[in-house]
């Protein structure tokens, strides 16, 4: 404990954090900073060789999220062009996910308090709707569809008023 | 769209502002109300939502997900399931979810106007997804002139207004106020403002928004200023500005309206400029380096006022209020195609580069600033013709041209053809460029204006440098102003874009006229028959498509530029500030007096080789030219 305290401003100093599962992780402190959670946990002097447990999140995600933080951490700032660009390659590929896993990263991020995989989940499930049919939709997100077809055909007629697209006008160049 | 038909200078200032101009049922779109009513209804809390937004996820991260999607996707999503609809049908909903959420929602809101029928369109780019978008249709006339409007937005109501404005071709101006709510995407008409008037200076300060000078119905420029409390809608005077004066750009910075009367090359006289304090309600002078720097298009950013310079080929450089002075921005200046007016390439490729006549489409903006302010605008077509594939009978044969200009390669020449019905054409330009650069637009060496003035068919044609030259005009055949003015006239190497801008100061009123051409390049051909065509049918009839011009851009959320690749130090310097000094030698013909002076063209040509090769002033007939060093303000 004494140890701990000593070492706190050290930012090599490894965290460790254990799933809701029972599974123990370490991340270097400065990748475990960018969860809000877990840095007011070590400025509380709560993190110890016992690990920080965190009840909601199950090992699959703590994992990836470890992952996550690790490489952010190890390149947050003074990035080069590259760098950034290489981050970003990392994210997409990162978040390259099956809902489930997303839902869980999502929910894991939040509850950790990690901004930017958090806006990654979020950002990621809006492109998953994005593009889809509503029946794709449906599928996609295990959703019923509640509407009677008659419902279903008034919608279909009802004017989508706001803001319709413009097409690049190229046709008529 | 309701038309007001137009007979008189009075009585349309009163048709055009009044409250009576009702908006066609088309803008006033349905919402959600159209829902079958076994729907649930609007205000149902979300707390009695049996089903999860997204099932597997809390209800706010999911919202948190659907509030991301961009509008266009909408019209799918809403089918999705009874929660989903209600949340996406229903913009008002969307947006506020969005703002209680911290979401910002930066839109580009862009007036542009078909370039033919004048017809206003109001498009929104998306900031978030970089997707354009189109509202419904300003209720607003016609024929009202783009440029006139005082177009201000308040991003924390998700509102725009759109005051005053003019009819184009009556010089009359509006009182109309229209708001549009980005919310419910609609437009409404509001409280008219006190004064009419166009071509003003507006702004929002603290919620508030300011309105001052502009042209008003009389076509004098007004000083009166006035400002409106929207919750309230309604319009008071403030302060007058203590000057009669026309707005072509205005700014608010840390909480002050900065009005200036713009500058107009060739700034022979300083543009004029007032700040207002409405702390103190009380307007007073605009430093003298800001108003004689700010010579384009303005945003402030961070309280900071950058202007894009469009007289210092599209520079973008920022005022110091410490020195007065400005500081060019690092980095490259804006792109030339987004010169303004701003415009959309018309011919990605392009026709083929060696086609005779290239046909433009533009506008002519006359303005006179004294006695009378005016200023009005048409819509116009032109032919650059070149005049080795396709001579123009009644024009110089392009090897004349290329005598007087002294050059050996393609000659062009931009003009109305007379076949028409035009009864005028005020002002052709003969385009004389280098051999060298044979098709090539790069090497303009020389430029011949031909001016006629119809009432007493006389012509006169003198030539001209490219980009800019000054030309004192002695001549007693003037087509526009006595003979004291003198003409400056500025104009290019057309391209996807022409212009021509002349303007002409008079030297005891101390006041300028300036007439300006810009156009934009819609079709090459070298047919006969397609140019006849494309004159022949002129006013509207021609489909040669739409191609949008925005002249004002409002930002309703300053995060867009902030954007640091537009500031960032790693782009080299840019050179120090040119000297801009004009070359001004000149030279005049008058071509009609010539040939009733001179018996054959013989005789003509050998005047026009002997005045051209020693090109000094002492060879130069004095009647016809005269030497004057251009003063550029800054030097």
């Amino acid at each position: 404990m004494a140890a701990a305290t000593d070492d706190a401003g050290d930012s090599n100093e490894m965290i460790r954090v254990v799933s809701s599962d029972g599974e123990h992780f370490e991340m270097p402190e400065a990748a475990a900073n960018l969860s809000l959670v877990l840095r007011h946990m070590i400025e509380d002097d709560c993190a110890d060789a016992a690990g920080i447990p965190l009840a909601v999140v199950a090992a699959k995600p703590l994992a990836k999220i470890v992952d996550y933080c690790t490489k952010h951490a190890a390149k947050s700032s003074g990035l080069t062009i590259e760098e950034a660009e290489e981050l970003k390659r990392f994210d997409a590929e990162f978040i390259e996910v099956d809902t489930d896993m997303l839902y869980d990263l999502l929910v894991a991020a939040d509850f950790m308090g990690v901004e930017g995989l958090s806006k990654l989940a979020v950002q990621r499930t809006a492109d998953l709707i994005k593009g889809k049919t509503p029946e794709q939709n449906r599928e996609t997100f295990g959703i019923v569809n509640d509407f009677t077809p008659e419902e279903e055909e008034e919608i279909c007629k009802e004017n989508e008023w706001a803001f319709q697209i413009t097409k690049p006008p190229s046709r008529l160049c | 769209m309701r038309r007001v038909r137009v007979s008189s200078h009075q009585s349309p200032i009163h048709k055009l502002g009044d409250s009576q101009m009702k908006l066609t049922p088309k803008f006033r779109l349905a919402t959600t109300s159209a829902l079958p009513s076994s729907m649930p209804s609007s205000d149902l809390e979300q707390t009695s939502w049996e089903t999860p937004l997204i099932p597997g996820l809390p209800d706010d991260a999911a919202l948190n997900c659907l509030l991301r999607l961009p509008v266009e996707a909408h019209e799918a999503c809403r089918l999705v399931c009874r929660r989903w609809h209600h949340l996406l049908a229903d913009k008002a909903r969307f947006f506020m979810q969005r703002k209680v959420m911290g979401f910002r929602s930066p839109l580009l809101f862009t007036l542009a106007f078909h370039r033919c029928t004048g017809k206003i369109q109001w498009k929104v780019l998306d900031l978030n997804y970089l997707t354009w978008h189109t509202i419904p249709a300003m209720p607003c006339r016609d024929r009202a002139c783009p440029r006139g409007f005082g177009c201000v937005a308040i991003p924390s109501d998700g509102t725009l207004l759109v005051c005053g404005g003019l009819v184009s071709d009556m010089d009359c101006p509006l009182h109309l106020v229209l708001k549009y709510d980005v919310y419910k995407n609609r437009w409404t008409v509001m409280t008219r403002m006190l004064a009419a008037r166009s071509f003003f200076a507006g702004g929002v300060i603290d919620g508030r928004v300011y309105v001052a000078g502009g042209y008003s119905t009389d076509q004098f420029e007004l000083n009166s200023a006035e400002v409106l409390d929207p919750v309230k809608g309604v319009w008071q005077p403030v302060a007058s500005m203590g000057m009669n004066m026309a707005s072509s750009d205005s700014a608010v910075i840390s909480g002050r309206l900065y009005v200036t009367e713009g500058c107009a090359w060739p700034f022979f006289s300083s543009p004029r400029g007032q700040v207002y304090d409405p702390k103190i309600d009380r307007w007073e002078a605009m430093p003298v380096g800001m108003r004689e720097g700010w010579t384009g298009l303005s945003v402030v950013i961070d309280e900071h006022l950058f202007v894009i310079s469009e007289y210092e080929r599209m520079k973008v450089k920022v005022y110091d209020p410490e020195t007065d002075s400005w500081d060019s921005v690092k980095g490259p200046p804006m792109p030339e195609r987004i010169m303004k007016p701003f415009s959309r390439r018309p011919l990605p490729g392009g026709g083929p580069a060696t086609a005779a006549v290239r046909l433009y489409e533009g506008r002519v903006r006359h303005s006179r600033r004294r006695p009378a302010a005016h200023a009005f605008e048409y819509h116009v077509r032109y032919a650059l013709v070149d005049l080795d594939r396709l001579p123009l009978p009644g024009h110089l044969s392009p090897d004349e041209a290329r005598l007087i200009a002294s050059t050996s390669g393609p000659v062009h020449l931009l003009t109305i053809p007379k076949s028409v019905g035009y009864e005028q054409n005020p002002l052709s330009i003969y385009y004389c460029y280098d051999s060298a650069e044979q098709g090539q637009d790069g090497n303009l060496k020389m430029c011949i204006a031909e001016v006629t003035n119809t009432p007493w068919g006389e012509r006169v044609m003198f030539t001209f440098q490219p980009g800019s030259d000054l030309v004192a005009k002695p001549l007693h055949v003037s087509p526009f102003m006595d003979m004291l003015g003198n003409w400056s006239i500025r104009a290019e190497s057309p391209g996807d874009t022409l212009y021509v801008v002349i303007s002409v100061q008079h030297p005891t009123l101390d006041n300028y006229f300036t007439a300006s051409f810009h156009a934009k390049l819609v079709e090459k051909t070298s047919s006969s028959l397609r140019l006849a065509t494309f004159f022949w049918l002129m006013p509207h009839k021609v489909a040669v498509g739409i191609y949008w011009e925005a002249v004002r851009l409002w930002l309703k959320n300053v995060k867009f530029l902030d954007h640091p690749r537009y500031l960032n130090a790693s782009y080299r310097d840019e050179a120090q500030k040119r000297n801009l000094e004009i070359r001004s030698s000149c030279s005049f013909l008058q071509k009609q007096k010539m040939n009733d002076q001179r018996s054959g063209s013989a005789d003509e040509t050998a005047e026009i080789t002997n005045h051209h090769d020693q090109n000094g002033e002492e060879s130069v007939p004095k009647r016809w030219c005269v030497w004057r060093d251009a003063q550029w303000p800054w030097s």
